[in-house]
Order: C-alpha cells, then sequence, then structure tokens
C-alpha cells in the first residue's frame, strides 16, 4: 500500500516518524492560518499580537504567577494521592469497603454548594484554594483508583497465596506496588480537570496570584491576546506535566515494551 | 509390569465438596468407594516421584479442586491432608496455601517487578537462607536457560518464559509438590515438549517430587501420568447430580501402563477416558 493512502486508511499501522511529520505540517498550517489568514479587524488576536502580549505577561511577573499555579497544583495533588490512596486501598478491607465506594458516588455532588461553608472553615486564601482542590480531585482520584483495583485478576491473589504471602504482604505486593505506575496513570488523566479546576479556584482569592487570577483579571478588561496568550501557556504548562508523568509511567518494568 | 513400592501417603482428600455462593462445585471427592491418596512411590535404583492427571470437561470442577488442594480455598466439607514436613515426625497436617506449588494455567507474574526480584521474593518466601538465595536464583535462572533474561519483567517476556518463569517460582517456594492448572493449553508443539521436561525434572529428582496436573488433552494424560481421576458429573436416571465428583479412576502403574512408551494399551485406555467424560 502507497503511504499516502496508508495515511488515509483505517485501522493501519505507520510509523512514528510518519505521524510526526504529519503533526508538525499540520502544526505550520495552523500556525501559518492563524499568523496570516485571520480577517482584520477581528476580536480574534493575531499570532503576533498574542506572542507580544506573552512578552508583556513575562515582564510583569507571569514566572510568579506559573510558579504560584504550580505550587497549589503540586500540594493539592500530593495530599489528594495520600487521601485518594488511603480510601482507594481500604476498600480492600471488607470494612472499609462501603465508605469508599460512597466517596466515589460523591463525585455527582457539586462542589459549588460548600464553597461558603469551606471559606469560613478554613480562613479562606490558599487553604480554602488547596481544599477546594483536594476535594474536587480526591472524588476523581478515589473512583479511578477503585476501578482499577476492582480489575485486578484473581490469579495474581492466588499466585502469592500459593508462595504463603499473608493477605497484608498480598495488599502491598499486589495492590499497592505492583500497581503503581496505574497511579502514576490516573494522575495523568485527572491533571486535565484539574487544571480546569484551578483557574475558578484562583479566581476566588486572587490575592494569591497564579494564572487563573491573571486570566479572570484580563479577561475582564476585554483584552483578547493577554487571554491567548494565559491560555496557550496554561495549555502548555498541562501537555508538559502531562509528558512527564506519560514518562514516569513508561519507566515502570510493566510497561517497558518487548525486547 | 514395572516394579514399584508405594510408601507413605503424600496427599490425602477425604470427603471433600464445595459450595461458591451457595451452588455445589464438587462433592464427594475422596470416599471409601473411591478414594483419593497420592502415595510416595518408590523405583528400585530410580529416583521416582508421581505424575498425577486429573481430566474432565470444562466446568466439572476441576480449578476449584485444585485451589483446594493448593491451601487456597478450604473446603466445604471434608479435610485435604498432607505430611507435616515442619514436624517432620510422621505427622500429617491439613493443607495450607503455600504447602503445595500452585502454577496456574495464566501463568500469571508481577507486573512491576523484574525476573530476579520474583525469584528473589519466591526464595524468601520459601525460607531460604538471605545469604542464600542469589545462588539459589542464580542456579535457577541457569538450569532453566533464563540467564540472559534476569533483568527483564513480565511485559519482556515471551510465553515460554512467563511459564518457566512462573513455575520456578514455584518450585522454590514449594520445593517438590506441584501443581499445573491446564499446563499444555493453547501451547505449541516445543513448548509442549518444555512442559514435558518440566514434569521430568520435577518427578526424577526427588522421590517426593509430585505433579498433579489437569489437561483436556487425553492423550498427553494417558502419557504422562501414572494416576489419572476423571471428573465429571454422576447421573441418576439420566440426570446429572449437581457438583463434579471422581467418576473413575485409572492406576497406570498397577495397569502396567506408567513409565512406558506410548502404545496400543494407551491409545484403548484414551478411548475409554474420552467415553466416559463424553458420557458425564
Amino acid at each position: 500500500m502507497k503511504t499516502i493512502e496508508k495515511v488515509f486508511t483505517p485501522l493501519v499501522e505507520v510509523r512514528k516518524s510518519m505521524i510526526w511529520t504529519i503533526g508538525s505540517i499540520q502544526l505550520c498550517v495552523l500556525l501559518f492560518t492563524w499568523a496570516y489568514l485571520v480577517p482584520k479587524p477581528s476580536f480574534f488576536p493575531t499570532l503576533g499580537e498574542v506572542l507580544r502580549a506573552w512578552g508583556d505577561l513575562w515582564n510583569h511577573g507571569l514566572f510568579f504567577h506559573i510558579l504560584a499555579t504550580l505550587t497549589i497544583c503540586g500540594i493539592a495533588t500530593v495530599i489528594s494521592i495520600v487521601i485518594s490512596s488511603a480510601i482507594a486501598y481500604s476498600t480492600r478491607i471488607p470494612f472499609f469497603r462501603p465508605i469508599g465506594y460512597l466517596f466515589t458516588k460523591l463525585r455527582y455532588n457539586p462542589i459549588q454548594g460548600f464553597t461558603l461553608f469551606l471559606a469560613m472553615t478554613t480562613g479562606g486564601g490558599r487553604n480554602l484554594q488547596v481544599t477546594l482542590l483536594v476535594i474536587f480531585m480526591s472524588f476523581y482520584f478515589i473512583s479511578a483508583l477503585i476501578s482499577i483495583l476492582d480489575e485486578i485478576p484473581e490469579e495474581d491473589i492466588i499466585r502469592r497465596k500459593a508462595e504463603r504471602m499473608s493477605n497484608w504482604k498480598i495488599l502491598w505486593k499486589v495492590v499497592i506496588v505492583d500497581r503503581l505506575d496505574y497511579l502514576i496513570e490516573v494522575i495523568r488523566l485527572n491533571l486535565s480537570m484539574t487544571f480546569m479546576m484551578i483557574v475558578s479556584v484562583e479566581a476566588m482569592d486572587k490575592s494569591q496570584g497564579g494564572l487563573g487570577a491573571l486570566l479572570v483579571d484580563t479577561n475582564r478588561g476585554l483584552n483578547f491576546p493577554k487571554v491567548f496568550a494565559l491560555q496557550l501557556t496554561i495549555l502548555i504548562l498541562g501537555i508538559g506535566l502531562d509528558e512527564a508523568l506519560k514518562s514516569l509511567f513508561k519507566s515502570f518494568p510493566a510497561n517497558k515494551k518487548y525486547e | 509390569m514395572e516394579e514399584f513400592k508405594r510408601v507413605s501417603s503424600l496427599l490425602t482428600i477425604e470427603g471433600v465438596s464445595k459450595r461458591i455462593h451457595g451452588k455445589l462445585i464438587l462433592r464427594d471427592i475422596g470416599t471409601k468407594e473411591s478414594p483419593f491418596v497420592i502415595h510416595d512411590i518408590n523405583r528400585p535404583n530410580r529416583i521416582q516421584g508421581q505424575t498425577v492427571a486429573i481430566v474432565g470437561a470444562s466446568g466439572s470442577g476441576k480449578s476449584t479442586l485444585f485451589k483446594m488442594i493448593a491451601g487456597i480455598y478450604p473446603p466445604t466439607t471434608g479435610t485435604i491432608i498432607i505430611p507435616d514436613e515442619e514436624k517432620n515426625n510422621g505427622s500429617f497436617k491439613e493443607v495450607e496455601g503455600g504447602d503445595i506449588g500452585f502454577v496456574q494455567q495464566s501463568y500469571p507474574l508481577s507486573r512491576n517487578q523484574t525476573v530476579q526480584e520474583m525469584l528473589h521474593d519466591a526464595a524468601k518466601q520459601g525460607k531460604i537462607p538471605k545469604n542464600e538465595r542469589q545462588h539459589v536464583v542464580d542456579s535457577y535462572l541457569e538450569t532453566w536457560n533464563l540467564k540472559d533474561q534476569r533483568y527483564l519483567s513480565k511485559n519482556q517476556l515471551s510465553g515460554g518464559q512467563k511459564q518457566r518463569v512462573a513455575i520456578i517460582e514455584q518450585i522454590i517456594c514449594s520445593h517438590h509438590f506441584m501443581i499445573f492448572d491446564e499446563p499444555f493449553s493453547g501451547l505449541d508443539v516445543r513448548n509442549i515438549d518444555d512442559v514435558k521436561t518440566t514434569f521430568e525434572k520435577i518427578t526424577t529428582t526427588s522421590d517426593l517430587g509430585t505433579i498433579i496436573f489437569s489437561t483436556h488433552d487425553i492423550h498427553l494424560a494417558v502419557e504422562l501420568a501414572d494416576l489419572i481421576y476423571v471428573i465429571g458429573f454422576e447421573k441418576e436416571k439420566s440426570v446429572c447430580k449437581p457438583g463434579g465428583t471422581v467418576i473413575k479412576s485409572f492406576d497406570l502403574m498397577e495397569m502396567g501402563l506408567a513409565w512406558k512408551e506410548y502404545g496400543a494399551p494407551h491409545r484403548e485406555l484414551n478411548a475409554e477416558i474420552q467415553k466416559l467424560i463424553k458420557d458425564s
């Protein structure tokens, strides 16, 4: 089959380099369209305007806003993972199973109803932001982790029982250590939702800074080049984190390819 | 007939039945009329362990029986008794997880460990002293032709290599008594030969070396086993009774068919077992 024919045929394997080439061409076309084909005057900013706006933002402390966003995101993720893992892993113990499954259902509960209560409880500011993110993320982490644990094949447990392992040791070896890479994958898959949430959370208390606070302020001034520049910054940060977590996931023995 | 002597019992199943979620899966395994006992066999001037085959239709409860023999599932009624090796005074005990190696059909292995790490775990569980573990692991890797795969993970192993790692793990842990659940299922000719060689290794390195395996390939069961148990459903007025049970057993040692080239008498036995399974 010819290469051109191949790339337009479903379920056909093509070389990785070919996918990169196609992707690069598509990106160039997109940038070219943006740079030269956006009609003027228009609300849609040109590529040049966005780049200039980005430079302006950088000169006015964008780096520190990025740092603030990454810090709050990092703290919330770590706390959320610790809490979620403890709850999800505890569902392997019959006594804790109902409470674990109850948490998975709580993701249907909109968090907005609790913001005032949480603001009063946490005292607002950074604490409120972290608490909201932790609650929001945890419901999804718990659901995703429990569904992974539910899929553990019985054979894996039997194998370890046949090796004289105690049930606690099997919990550690099979449920936790042997599926640690899935934990990374759960974080990665839920990161996009965290990033969507972070804008709203940071906007609640703008004194803490962060990309969300900056975006809301910029939006209010109808400065679309800056809004686009901030959106792109958040997108690039997200992609960067996504790729870093993907590399970490792939570094586990379970995800090494056949040699 | 080859000369042999039955010494002590290595495994005795007495009146075992198993219900899972209220459904009777197995019943009356090991009765006075149909005993289920595996003995230590002595052959003059030879190291000879025993190979036992369990055959029967799908869904007759073979895998459940294996899980009970391996001490993973407790029987609902009855007992499964093995010699108490820790006491070493001729006493017996009920089987527990880890007393008998259990190689499952899917050859499950750890996802996030290398071959060497998995075997170290097995050595630790097999109570091999810490300073001897590396030597034990090395010698198994050498003997089973896995030296070059020691740093690879499950995903990087071929089907045959996974199978060997799963077998070694259980041998290191449980030493000489092994259960194989359908070890020939889905294997190519070369891998079938590998499993046969494995069986031979286990049963000819120790008098106590014992293998219980299940298979749907009756030819292989007749070729390899010294004792065959056929599991199926008894019929009463042409209606199947619930729960699989031993419908017949064949002692190939008594019949003079064990340890011999596959020939006409083996073929006859093969046909008889196939008919039994079809009719049950």
